[in-house]
C-alpha cells in the first residue's frame, strides 16, 4: 500500500477514523466508521463520508469534488488495514450506499488487490454467490478478512 | 510536463494512524445507522457460505 494518501486519525479503539481531503473545494473532513453487525461471524460493516461541518454527522449525499478521488481511496484502505490489523479475525463489509458508490470501492479494490492478496481474503458478492474478488467483475457488496 | 502538486497532508507508505480520543464517535448517526440496517439485511439474506467460514479456521 505505498499509494499516496492523506495523514489520517484514529479512535483508540480504531473503529473511527478521520482525514482531511484537500483540494479545489478546501478542506474536506472524512470519517471512517466500522460498525459491528454479526457476531458469528463477527462482521463489521464500513461507512464512510464526508462530515457535515454543522452537525458534525458523517453523511454521503454530497459529491465533494474535490479532484482526490485516488488518495481518499487509498486513506479508506488503510483504515481497513489497521481495523484488521486490530481485529485480526473479523470481516469488514463493505457496500457502497449507491451502486456507482460500490463501483467506487471496487476500483479502489482492484488498485490495491496485487499489493494486499497475500495478507487479505477479498470477497465479493455476485450473482447469489460470495466468491474471491476477481478484477472486472461488479460486485454487489464486498467481505475483507486478514488471511 | 508539470506534475500536479499534491496537498501537505498526503503522504505514501505506511505510518501510523495519530491516535486520539477527538475522533468523534459517529456510530449513532442517522446515515451510519441506516447503512448498518442495510448491511445487517443483506448479509441475513446472502450469509457468508460454510465453506468460506472454515478454510481461515
Amino acid at each position: 500500500m505505498n499509494l499516496p494518501r492523506y495523514e489520517y486519525y484514529a479512535s483508540n479503539d480504531q473503529r473511527y477514523f478521520s482525514f482531511y481531503s484537500d483540494g479545489p473545494n478546501g478542506k474536506i473532513k472524512k470519517g471512517v466508521v466500522y460498525s459491528k453487525m454479526s457476531n458469528d461471524p463477527i462482521v463489521y460493516n464500513l461507512a464512510f463520508g464526508d462530515e457535515d461541518p454543522l452537525s458534525q454527522e458523517i453523511k454521503d449525499d454530497v459529491r465533494s469534488n474535490n479532484h482526490d478521488r485516488d488518495i481518499v481511496l487509498a486513506t479508506v484502505a488503510i483504515t481497513v488495514r489497521d481495523f484488521l490489523t486490530r481485529y485480526d479475525s473479523y470481516y469488514i463489509h463493505i457496500v457502497g450506499s449507491t451502486p456507482s458508490r460500490t463501483r467506487l470501492y471496487q476500483m479502489g479494490i482492484a488498485r490495491l488487490i496485487d499489493d494486499v492478496s497475500q495478507d487479505f481474503e477479498i470477497l465479493g458478492y455476485v450473482n447469489n454467490n460470495w466468491s474471491d474478488f476477481k478484477l472486472n467483475v461488479n460486485y454487489e457488496a464486498f467481505l475483507v478478512r486478514r488471511k | 510536463m508539470a506534475s500536479k502538486k499534491q496537498p501537505a497532508n498526503v503522504v505514501k507508505g505506511y505510518s501510523p494512524p495519530i491516535n486520539g480520543e477527538s475522533v468523534r464517535d459517529h456510530s449513532n448517526d442517522p446515515f451510519v445507522l441506516d447503512k448498518l440496517e442495510k448491511a445487517k439485511e443483506f448479509l441475513r439474506k446472502h450469509p457468508i457460505p460454510e465453506h468460506i467460514l472454515k478454510r481461515n479456521n
